[in-house]
């Protein structure tokens, strides 16, 4: 792709990074779904226990721990009545229907092009526009660890990024353009870099510190885009390829990659990157932790993966109909950064052997 | 007649302060042998496991580069603990009766180089066994997985697998069927395992260690920091003001200890010596077990005690992201095929983030469960006809007849993606799998225990 006329640079690195959340009161109908202690009494029931049986559990959980229940849950899958992992089979575990979310706003972009006709079209709470595919946030905005804000990060998006921060390659933005202060064509880049975030004695991101850009290929993406009013925006849509860590998942991937990039007035700036992702990708993240993570942090696994397959929006399965893919939007942060690429003048020679 | 006798003094003091000062001159001279800078830690035919926990059975205990090998053991080509008999005088083996019923000899394929401390003694009949600094080497006939001792098994404190013999031991979330393992049986006292690390018979001076460094594959020197120790073939000159060379300094009222001595400096440091050859450290190792400065000169190599066996089509490439890679002799990137495991703190990314866990790589062994389009592009980093496990390495025979490498248990592969040396551009890349059937014939199979949906990755192969 030709670069717009880069008479102008400028890198970023991004200083936090997680699903883009806009949680109100009385956007679940019902309720919010439960908390894992509450639903792993509901699979009890599921699993064809009595309520006397369930109650015993409980008072025990409370009086000495619930590790009756959790060795239960952690085989709660049945292939011919026999227990099985259910983070590997999760089809063969009753679907325990968590709710997913009705309220009228989430962040994002109209992928589809369906404006104000689209069915599932939320409204951006930030730009107003009508028709936004969020179909990832529909599908987790009502189980506890996802609600909240993009000020109040939702507890797992938090939690995910102050375990990645410190050890995950760090994720570079580079906006080459003739003028970034004003209007016009604008060059979006994403690389990963060599090093991690840096950041200051007190934990916030550290500005202008310089990063060595990764030649591995496959997290290197290059977008068209164009400066309105201040906020960067990509215009030409392609595929966004990023490796992460399988924490959260081994790669990022989405299609249809949409941007939009604010500049803030201490020179960091903030945006929201959405397109279609692959729901299996996502799902993966959450089963790969097993019961350690469906204990601690993530919520009923079982009930996650039933809410992405059920809302997934894009590319159905010429065969099953199924869609493989599901409408998301991520928030970014980024505060300024030099970006350097890592040139073969840096490789050392072999030193042995 | 001044001069020569200021020489004789001279050489009867040191003499004298080296038998005052040191019960090391024993490693000198204990087992008949002159000491030997950097000798091969094993020759064809002994291999080298961690002990314990180190073999990565274990799914949930360790975090991010936590695997610590704190023991690591000679072994048989198949990685069974090899031991030693206390009362077997040197170059005779007395294992007899009872005694043979548990301990069986560990015989010398016909052939076999022996060399420095490893030997070979005949026995009563006429088969060649093993022996290490004289004493006839053994293994144990409880003993089924690498790691084991006297017979306890690592394995059992992993989630549920088979062992050695294809029992089903472990279990348990995370491996939590720890929590009830039987405790260990304690090994006679009259037998001993035969240890490559940690090396016991040597003194070293305060502030100088002996660690593994794997980076160096080896066992070398460190100073009270814990940073490598390099030697210098020849006399210190006065380094330049920007040499990236620090010389080790000993104390003014230090003592030669062992092989531990002094240089002369021009500059008047004292510095420490070894075998005779003065000690440095290298500006560019910022951590315990960098060994960034192999290589750089060729007067000055890292101070090993022992050194791990490389293969002569193997090289160890430095890279811009992730420290030292083994790589192919021509610098393409090695990698191994590994399970994944979930850790808190997300290191996988780091360097050792995601420690080798032996144990895995037996698991998956020389089966990448790889598609068509994986196999097009990921090759089996072959061994020559000719080649012998060693030390780590190890060799997996094919089923078209081609010997797959095989470094500390992983086999090793190549990827087309890499183009120069340092590219690591298929590092990372992961193969999940998780079932969407609700009624599954057959149970998805990577080779190794998971806690939830598994996965494999390729990872990059790091000395």
């Amino acid at each position: 792709m030709r670069s717009a006329a880069a008479l102008e640079t400028r890198s970023y690195v991004v200083s936090y990074f997680g699903q883009a959340a806009y949680s109100e009161e009385g956007d679940c109908p019902g309720g919010i779904n439960p908390t894992i202690e509450e639903q792993y009494l509901k699979n009890l029931a599921a699993l064809g226990y009595n309520g006397t049986e369930i109650e015993a559990f409980a008072k025990k959980a409370v009086e000495e721990g619930g590790n009756d229940i959790e060795r239960l849950m952690y085989e709660r899958g049945r292939i011919d009545g026999k227990p099985i992992n259910p983070y590997v089979y999760p089809e063969t575990v009753v679907d325990p229907k968590l709710v997913a979310l009705t309220g009228k706003y989430a962040y994002g972009f109209d992928l589809d092009g369906r404006g104000v006709d689209d069915p599932d079209g939320f409204t951006d709470p930030e730009t107003k526009e009508a028709g936004i595919d969020n179909q990832f946030f529909r599908a987790f905005g009502c189980v506890r660890p996802y609600r909240g804000s993009l000020a109040g990060r939702p507890t797992y998006w938090a939690w995910a990024w102050g375990q990645l921060q410190d050890s995950q390659p760090a994720w570079l933005i580079t906006l080459s353009g003739e003028d970034l202060d004003k209007d016009g064509e604008v060059t979006v880049t994403f690389d990963r870099a060599l090093e991690h975030l840096k950041s200051n004695s007190d934990g916030s991101p550290r500005h202008d510190v310089s990063y060595r850009i990764d030649s591995d290929p496959r997290s290197h993406n290059v977008f068209r885009g164009e400066i309105r009013d201040g906020v960067v925006n990509v215009t030409e849509h392609g595929n966004f390829r990023m490796l992460q860590n399988p924490l959260v998942a081994p790669e990022l991937n989405l299609k249809s990659t949409h941007f939009r990039f604010k500049f803030r007035r201490d020179g960091s700036a903030e945006g929201i990157l959405g397109g279609y992702q692959p729901w299996r990708e996502i799902y993966f993240a959450f089963a790969s932790g097993g019961p350690a993570f469906e204990v601690c942090i993530t919520g009923d696994i079982v009930g996650l993966y039933y809410l992405l397959k059920r809302n997934a929006d894009a590319d159905a399965n010429p065969t099953t109909g199924q869609n493989d893919d599901i409408s998301a939007s991520y928030q970014v942060e980024a505060v300024p950064a030099f970006a350097v690429p890592a040139t073969d003048i840096q490789r050392k020679a072999a030193v042995g052997g | 007649m001044t001069i020569r006798r200021t020489l004789f003094w001279t050489s009867a003091l040191s003499i004298a302060m080296l038998v005052t000062a040191t019960d090391l001159s024993r490693a000198a001279s204990e087992y008949g042998r002159a000491p030997e800078f950097a000798p091969l830690a094993t020759p064809p035919g002994i291999g080298l496991q961690p002990l314990g926990r180190a073999q990565g059975f274990d799914l949930g205990k360790q975090t991010a580069a936590a695997l610590n090998r704190a023991e690591i053991a000679f072994t048989t080509v198949s990685g069974l603990t090899l031991y030693t008999y206390v009362p077997n005088p040197a170059g005779k083996a007395t294992c007899a009766n009872e005694c043979a019923e548990n301990w069986k000899p560990y015989l010398v394929d016909t052939g076999t180089r022996v060399f420095g401390p490893w030997s070979s003694i005949t026995r009563d009949d006429g088969t060649k066994q093993w022996a290490y600094d004289g004493k006839p080497l053994y293994t144990h006939v409880k003993d089924v997985d690498p790691g084991s001792v006297n017979g306890n098994s690592p394995a059992r404190f992993g989630g549920r697998r088979k062992n050695g013999v294809g029992e089903y031991v472990g279990g348990g979330i995370r491996g939590s069927g720890a929590r009830n393992a039987k405790p260990d049986v304690p090994l006679p006292a009259e037998w001993k395992v035969a240890l490559a690390y940690p090396v016991s018979n040597m003194i070293v001076p305060d502030g100088v260690s002996i660690k593994e460094v794997p980076d160096a594959t080896g066992i070398a020197l460190i100073d009270h920091t814990g940073r490598t120790l390099y030697a210098l073939k020849g006399r210190p000159k006065k380094e330049a003001l920007n040499s990236p060379w620090v010389p080790a300094t000993a104390p003014q009222l230090a003592k030669p200890v062992g092989h531990f001595t002094f240089a002369k400096r021009p500059d008047g440091i004292k510095q420490w010596s070894y075998l005779g050859r003065p000690l440095y450290t290298y500006v560019e190792d910022l951590a315990p077990g960098d060994a960034y400065g192999a290589g750089v000169d060729k007067q000055i190599e890292v101070a090993a005690v022992v050194r791990y066996y490389m293969p002569a089509d193997v090289s160890i490439q430095r890279t811009l992201g992730q420290g030292n890679v083994l790589a192919t002799k021509d610098g393409k990137t090695l990698y191994r095929r590994d399970g994944f495991i979930y850790q808190s703190g997300g290191g996988h990314s780091l360097r050792r983030g995601q420690p080798p866990r032996p144990a895995v790589g037996r698991d998956i062994g020389i089966n990448a469960r790889c598609d068509a389009a994986c196999s097009k592009v990921w090759h089996p980093f072959l061994a020559p006809a000719d080649a012998k496990p060693q030390g780590f390495w190890n060799i997996a025979p094919r089923p078209d007849g081609t010997r797959q490498w095989v470094y500390q248990d992983y086999a090793l592969w190549t990827f087309d993606g890499d183009k120069a040396p340092g590219d690591m551009n298929g590092n990372d890349a992961y193969m999940t799998a998780f079932s969407e059937e609700a009624a599954p014939k057959s149970l998805l199979d990577f080779g190794t225990p998971a806690d939830g949906a598994p996965a494999l990755v390729w990872a990059i192969a790091i000395p």
